[in-house]
């Protein structure tokens, strides 16, 4: 089955999860939450997999890290991949782990060539270790940092030209950068070529509680906000459909609810022309 | 140093102490969004050591435990992305935290929230069938080695950390009030078949279980357990954790395949 909108899988939601018979619902885990030798939850996953199509979305390789991937992590994603097949793999434009400690966020980086040039030595390497393409995601930035040779577009396409990587687009974070260091989404999203994109993140934002909306924060705590949608929708009119996900990890609702907003996605996806860019061979 | 690693030294620095990493733009401009940056990281091992010692934090309160887990943070921090493995130090911790001089018994239940994910995310095998043992002659029976399956964790506490942890352990509802018995436990943590059981040991059963994991057979398991408790009625004991899912199969226990 080909797989429309998806949702982040839930454990708590297992059941639901798997008695839902919507078309081409797929479902979304990060892989660092199954890196155990056995037990219930690859037993749910595996349960899970029967009928539905898996993305693997890593948020520990820390690939703009001035390191090395971890062979080991890489080694458990490849175990990973090996036995659940995923659809897609997917990683960040980030950093986590430094010098034997790792930090559960995102975190950002001047894009120099220098940085450029390792992190796409990383992306080899990781493709290399996984053999297969995997996507990489555009963070929420929270900081003008200076000292950036190139625009997050520009950096980002120099790497699926150097890699033969994909790009995950998150188009919450879109929203979320632009807003938080001031420039337009529209136009950020209008550069990416849609022959580069091969899955799209949906997500709810919270305004910082001092700040309010002028510092936007990436929660995933909220449904997905209406300029969101909107921005979503004239992605898809323009490249057509992708697989997409709505992303919750915070004040997670109800599984019908974020089903119903699993549904919107997918009646966007119905109305944009099928895959307009078919050569996504390498993902 | 690459001006990337540079930068990464500068900003995992200021993750810790809250200031922005200098010569990255305006310090006032930067402020608002470390303070983003080191929120979500606090917040993510915050949440991590919840999830991992959840008996700990009923026991003491949202509060209490928020603040233990920062001071801990002060020594220990997650090494990667598997969060599941962070707080390894934590039960020791507690064990020198001032504040929990008076609760002797957290540091066993911290102890014992720490089997439950060992146990929870070892791997799966199958397990000895209650009556494998019944068609075995007796002088065959002491030469018999029987191995722990591998989610067993074995613990000897000098406290009734053991039973405390069973009655508070979420999700099961908080226990109104209790009266514990107070005394020396050991504590067998398990996952058999699917979910983690925890059975609450003497110090015979203790004993028994102990030598089991070192090895040794039956014979030396009984001993073992006799001469911590003479009076130990070693056949109750055995059934009892034969039926609880302690034990691999014998098959595996004696033929098992090399490295």
């Amino acid at each position: 089955m080909r797989p429309t909108a998806g949702l982040g899988f839930k454990p708590e939601h297992f059941d639901e999860a798997m008695a839902c018979q919507a078309v081409g619902l797929w479902f979304e885990v990060h892989p660092e939450n199954y890196m155990v030798a056995g037990g219930p939850r690859l037993a749910m996953l595996e349960a899970l997999r029967c009928d539905h199509e898996l993305s693997l979305h890593g948020v520990g390789l820390s690939l703009a890290a001035d390191a090395d991937p971890d062979p080991a992590h890489l080694a458990r994603l490849k175990a990973l991949v090996d036995r659940f097949s995923p659809f897609v793999v997917s990683e960040h434009l980030a950093w986590s782990a430094w010098q034997g400690a790792y930090n559960p966020d995102l975190l950002p980086f001047p894009r120099t060539r220098a940085a450029l040039d390792r992190i796409a030595a990383n992306i080899d390497r990781t493709q290399a270790a996984l053999g297969r393409a995997i996507l990489v995601e555009n963070p929420s930035l929270y900081m003008p940092l200076e000292g950036h040779d190139l625009d997050e577009v520009e950096f980002l396409l120099e790497l699926v030209r150097r890699t033969g990587c994909g790009l995950l687009v998150d188009v919450n974070n879109v929203f979320v950068s632009a807003c938080n260091l001031g420039f337009s989404p529209e136009a950020y999203l209008d550069a990416v070529p849609g022959s580069a994109i091969g899955e799209i993140h949906l997500a709810g934002h919270t305004p910082d509680g001092r700040l309010g909306e002028r510092l936007l924060i990436d929660t995933h705590g909220a449904p997905v906000a209406e300029p969101v949608w909107r921005l979503y929708e004239r992605l898809i009119a323009r490249v057509g459909a992708r697989p997409t996900l709505i992303e919750r990890d915070e004040d997670i609702p109800s599984f019908g609810d974020l089903l119903s907003e699993r549904d919107r996605a997918a009646e966007i996806l119905a109305g944009g022309s099928l895959s307009a860019d078919p050569d996504l061979a390498h993902v | 140093m690459s001006s990337l690693a540079a930068f990464q030294d500068a900003f995992a620095a200021a993750l810790r102490d809250g200031r922005p990493p200098r010569g990255y733009g305006d310090p006032a401009r930067l402020e608002a969004g470390m303070t983003v940056y080191r929120n979500t990281v606090f917040k993510g091992l915050l949440d991590a050591l919840r999830a991992n010692f959840p008996t700990v934090e009923r026991l003491v309160g949202a509060e209490w435990f928020s603040a233990a887990a920062h001071a801990y943070l002060e020594v220990d921090w997650a090494r990667g992305p598997s969060l599941m493995a962070f707080g390894e130090g934590f039960p020791d911790f507690l064990a020198t935290f001032p504040p929990a001089e008076a609760l002797s018994y957290l540091p066993g239940v911290a102890s014992l929230d720490r089997f439950w994910i060992e146990s929870h995310t070892a791997a799966d095998a199958p397990v000895l069938a209650s009556g494998a043992l019944a068609d075995l002659p007796p002088d065959r029976l002491f030469e018999l080695t029987l191995r722990l399956h591998p989610s067993a964790r074995l613990g000897w506490f000098p406290d009734p950390a053991p039973t405390i942890w069973r009655l508070n352990r979420p999700p099961a509802p908080a226990p109104d009030e209790v009266q514990v018995d107070w005394r020396a436990e050991g504590a067998l943590v398990a996952r058999p078949w699917g979910d983690v059981v925890a059975l609450v040991l003497d110090a015979a059963g203790f004993a028994f279980l102990k030598a089991c994991w070192r090895g040794e057979p039956l014979g030396g398991a009984a001993t073992a357990a006799l001469t911590a408790d003479p009076q130990a009625d070693l056949s109750r004991h055995i059934a009892a954790f034969i039926d609880f899912g302690a034990f691999e199969p014998l098959q595996s226990a004696i033929g098992r395949p090399g490295p």
